[in-house]
């Protein structure tokens, strides 16, 4: 790998630390498996330095990474031994937000989305928290445009009958 | 795109589609004419839209990344020796022993240091945890907390939940200290909640229970990273009250807390 590279794909991932962890804890539910995707993702990132097109999107392809290994390498794992994908510490994570924020009504949309099934949690939160485009979240999570909508209508539709339930504290964990 | 949405599409992703700009100006035509039409669409539209999640809420998570262990881990990833074709699984060891959870929360303000796997199997490890970061609370750490007991009650009826214990703001009041947060975390699959303390004479004070399922044992006391400890296990949950505060005071404390939480 050339330095420049290395040092591009270095610097773009200490800029996007932050995001990176939370596209893990948005898939894994779990800020260890947060932290550990981050971290192999930085391994993985660097190793492939030479591979990254200069012009492209440095955040997209990394979140491609991270993607790519909780698909292949984490999440299989995870179902082996057994652990929920929506496990309860995210809710405590939450709750840790809560009470430094009070910002109750934000740490509810969190907890709606999470309690989405995977797919369309992930899919939610790359177009609508991430902006990307259909198109783009098409390419990274190897679906067709047509899974991208749709995955998001089927979200939507889930996340305003929630926002109408007014009994919505019964389904908590 | 637009012949995939030219197609008759289910009405909930075209809909979708359009709420969120993606479809073409002939498929966007198409539909508007078929919405000026239809009041059951237009009212399938409006759900759809509330829908929606806000981007906002998630710049929550971005605030409790551990950025400090973050930012270890990417110049640990850039040795020489970390690179190669580094597995995940024999990452875990490693990322177990920097992590040490919890307090990603506050300000992401744990370091690397912490603690060594060892110290972690045994079981003072939750107080170790919780000496390292209370050390780093200045009074400004809570500037910005509400200064009416009261307002904490939300809060510690979830940290209470958590624990299995009731917490109000009469339960865990302590004189001559206000009360400033209560969170809850979880330390090895468990829940650890806090519960924090400002006094003008001792600067940060934290009260910590921990559903750990051990044994009783009478109050006990420690220093730790240059603050006074006293901790307990009753009923299946480990205590601890840590601050700078003179060791009989904070036993006083600790008589006191005990005498009221359980």
């Amino acid at each position: 790998m050339t330095e420049s590279s290395h040092e591009a794909v270095k610097a773009g991932l200490r800029e996007h630390l932050r995001r990176l962890w939370r596209y893990g804890l948005v898939l894994s539910g779990s800020r260890d498996t947060a932290d550990d995707l981050v971290q192999s993702t930085c391994l993985r990132a660097l190793e492939r330095a030479h591979q990254f097109q200069p012009g492209t999107h440095l955040d997209r392809w990394l979140m491609a990474i991270l993607h790519s290994i909780w698909l292949n390498e984490v999440r299989a794992t995870r179902y082996r031994r057994g652990q929920g994908l929506v496990d309860a510490e995210a809710v405590l994570v939450f709750d840790g937000a809560q009470a430094i924020e009070t910002n109750i009504s934000a740490v509810q949309v969190l907890k709606r989305v999470q309690s989405l099934p995977e797919a369309q949690r992930e899919t939610v939160f790359l177009v609508y928290v991430e902006g990307f485009s259909y198109r783009e979240a098409a390419q990274l999570l190897e679906v067709p445009i047509g899974t991208v909508m749709s995955r998001l209508a089927g979200a939507r539709a889930k996340l305003a009958a929630l926002g109408a339930d007014p009994d919505e504290r019964r389904k908590k964990p | 795109m637009s012949t995939e949405l030219e197609k008759a599409l289910p009405d909930d992703e075209a809909l979708t589609a359009y709420l969120d700009g993606e479809l073409d100006r002939d498929a966007r035509a198409a539909l508007e004419a078929r919405l000026a039409e239809d009041a059951a669409l237009r009212a399938r539209l409006d759900v759809l839209r509330a829908g929606r999640p806000p981007a906002e809420p998630f710049d929550l998570i971005l605030d409790m990344a551990p950025i400090d262990r973050l930012e270890h881990m990417l110049e640990t990833a850039d040795k020489p020796a970390a690179r190669g074709p580094a597995g995940f699984n024999g990452l875990r060891a490693l990322a177990a022993a920097i992590v040490l959870l919890v307090l990603g929360a506050v300000a992401g303000f744990v370091t690397a240091r912490s603690l060594t796997p060892t110290e972690v199997a045994e079981a003072p490890g939750w107080r170790a945890v919780v000496a390292d970061y209370v050390s780093l609370y200045t009074p400004e750490t809570f500037a910005l907390a509400p200064t009416d007991p009261e307002a904490y009650a939300p809060r510690l009826k979830v940290v209470g939940d958590g624990l299995g214990l009731p917490l109000e703001p009469e339960t865990v009041a302590l004189p001559g200290l206000d009360l400033k947060g209560a969170v809850l975390f979880e330390y090895e699959g468990k829940p650890l909640g806090q519960i924090s303390y400002l006094s003008t004479e001792y600067g940060p004070v934290a009260f910590c229970i921990i559903a750990n399922g051990r044994e009783d044992t009478p109050p006990a006391f420690e220093e730790r990273r240059g603050k006074n400890v006293v901790f307990w296990n009753s009923d299946g949950r480990g205590y601890l009250i840590i601050g700078s505060v003179p060791r009989e005071r904070l036993e006083t404390m600790a008589d006191t807390l005990a005498s009221r939480v359980s």
